[in-house]
C-alpha cells in the first residue's frame, strides 16, 4: 500500500484518506482514520485540500456538461427546422403547418445561438455609440476568447 | 470528438489497468484539470506557489508514475477516483517542492561580510511587528492549541476544520461523512470546553 509521503512519522495512506472523503469506509476504519487526522495536521490538510479541489473540479465539469446539453438542444432546433422544411414539400397538404413549424424552430435556433446574441449586442452598441463602441465590444470579446483558450 | 463527460470511473480505470491506451488518453483528458488544481491548492495551503512549467512537470511525473507503476490497480474505491488522485497529486507536489528546495536553496542569505549595509537591509523585514505583541499572540495561540489537543478526537477534528480551515458545518459533514447535527453538537461541545479551559488559565 502507498504511504502518504508527508512530514515525519506514520501517516494515513492515500487510499484511506480517499475512502474517508468518498464515504467508502467501515465504521471502525473511519474512526481510526478520523482519530489520526484529528492529531495529524499534514493528513488533515491533505483531506481539506483534496475536498476543495474535487469540489471545484466537479463543479467545473457539471458546468461543462450543462453547456454541452444546451448546445445539443440548440442543434436539435436547427435539425427540427430543416426536417420540418423538407416535410413541407413532401406533404403539400400540410405545407403551411410545416412552414410555421420551420419558422418557429428556426427563430428559436437563431435566438438561442451565441453568435446571434453577439451580433445583436454589436448592432445595439453600434446604434448607441457608433463604430467606437462596437469595436470596444469586439475587443472585449477577443480578450474573453483568448482567456478561455 | 465529443468528450465522454459522464463516463463511469470503474470501466475507465479497469481499461487503464489493462493498459488500454485509448482509455488512458480519456483518463488523462478527464483528470488533468483535477491534478493541476490539486497541486496548486495543496501548495497554497503551505504558502507556496509554483510556476506553470513546474506544475506541468509535476503533472507529467504523476501521470507517468501512475501509468508505469500501474497504480490505478491499487485503488480500493474505483467508483470515484477523484479523491485518490487529488491526494496523490498533492503529495507529489510537496515531494517535488522538497526536492527542489534541497537542490536550489533560494532563500540562502550570502555571507554578510560581502554585502553593503543597504544590501543587508534588504534581508531584514521592513515592518517588524512589536516583539511584545508577537509574544502575547504566540502565547495565546499556544494556549488555544494545547486546549484543542485536550479535546476528544471527534470534537478536535470538527473544531480544527471549523476554526483552522474555515469550513462550514455542512462542509465538515460532507468531509467526514457524518450528519450535520453531529457536527454542530460536537462543535458546540468543543467550544464550551475551550471557553472553560481558557477561563481557567486566566
Amino acid at each position: 500500500m502507498v504511504k502518504a509521503n508527508i512530514g515525519v512519522g506514520i501517516h494515513a495512506t492515500e487510499n484511506e484518506l480517499a475512502d474517508l472523503l468518498a464515504g467508502a469506509m467501515g465504521t471502525a476504519d473511519k474512526e481510526r482514520v478520523t482519530e489520526h487526522a484529528a492529531s495529524c495536521d499534514e493528513c488533515l490538510c491533505a483531506i481539506v485540500s483534496s475536498y476543495e479541489s474535487v469540489c471545484s473540479f466537479k463543479k467545473d465539469r457539471s458546468v461543462k456538461i450543462r453547456k454541452g446539453n444546451i448546445m445539443k438542444k440548440i442543434n436539435l432546433y436547427l435539425a427540427g427546422a430543416m426536417i420540418s422544411f423538407g416535410l413541407s414539400f413532401l406533404m403539400p397538404r400540410f405545407f403551411i403547418q410545416f412552414l410555421v413549424a420551420t419558422l418557429l424552430l428556426g427563430t428559436k435556433w437563431i435566438v438561442d445561438s451565441k453568435s446571434t446574441k453577439m451580433l445583436i449586442m454589436i448592432y445595439e452598441a453600434w446604434k448607441r455609440g457608433g463604430e467606437k463602441e462596437a469595436s470596444r465590444i469586439l475587443k472585449n470579446i477577443d480578450i474573453g476568447s483568448k482567456d478561455r483558450f | 470528438m465529443e468528450e465522454k463527460l459522464a463516463e463511469n470511473d470503474v470501466t475507465l480505470v479497469e481499461a487503464c489497468v489493462n493498459k488500454d491506451l485509448t482509455a488512458w488518453a480519456r483518463f488523462v483528458n478527464k483528470y488533468s484539470g483535477l491534478i493541476n488544481g490539486s497541486i496548486v491548492n495543496r501548495l497554497k495551503k503551505y504558502g507556496f506557489t509554483l510556476a506553470a512549467e513546474d506544475i506541468e512537470d509535476i503533472r507529467q511525473n504523476i501521470l507517468s508514475s501512475i501509468w508505469k507503476g500501474n497504480k490505478l490497480g491499487a485503488i480500493r474505491n474505483t467508483e470515484d477516483v477523484s479523491y485518490w488522485l487529488s491526494i496523490v497529486s498533492g503529495n507529489a507536489a510537496l515531494d517535488y517542492l522538497r526536492k527542489k528546495r534541497h537542490s536550489d536553496p533560494v532563500n540562502k542569505i550570502p555571507l554578510y561580510d560581502s554585502l553593503s549595509e543597504t544590501e543587508l537591509l534588504d534581508y531584514i523585514p521592513s515592518a517588524t511587528p512589536d516583539p511584545g505583541q508577537t509574544l502575547i499572540r504566540n502565547e495565546i495561540s499556544e494556549r488555544i492549541e494545547s486546549a484543542i489537543d485536550l479535546l476528544p478526537p471527534n470534537e478536535k477534528i470538527v473544531i480544527k476544520l471549523s476554526l483552522v480551515h474555515g469550513k462550514k458545518y455542512h462542509e465538515i459533514s460532507k468531509i467526514l461523512n457524518i450528519p450535520q447535527g453531529s457536527v454542530s453538537t460536537w462543535a458546540d461541545r468543543a467550544k464550551e470546553k475551550l471557553k472553560k479551559y481558557l477561563k481557567e488559565l486566566k
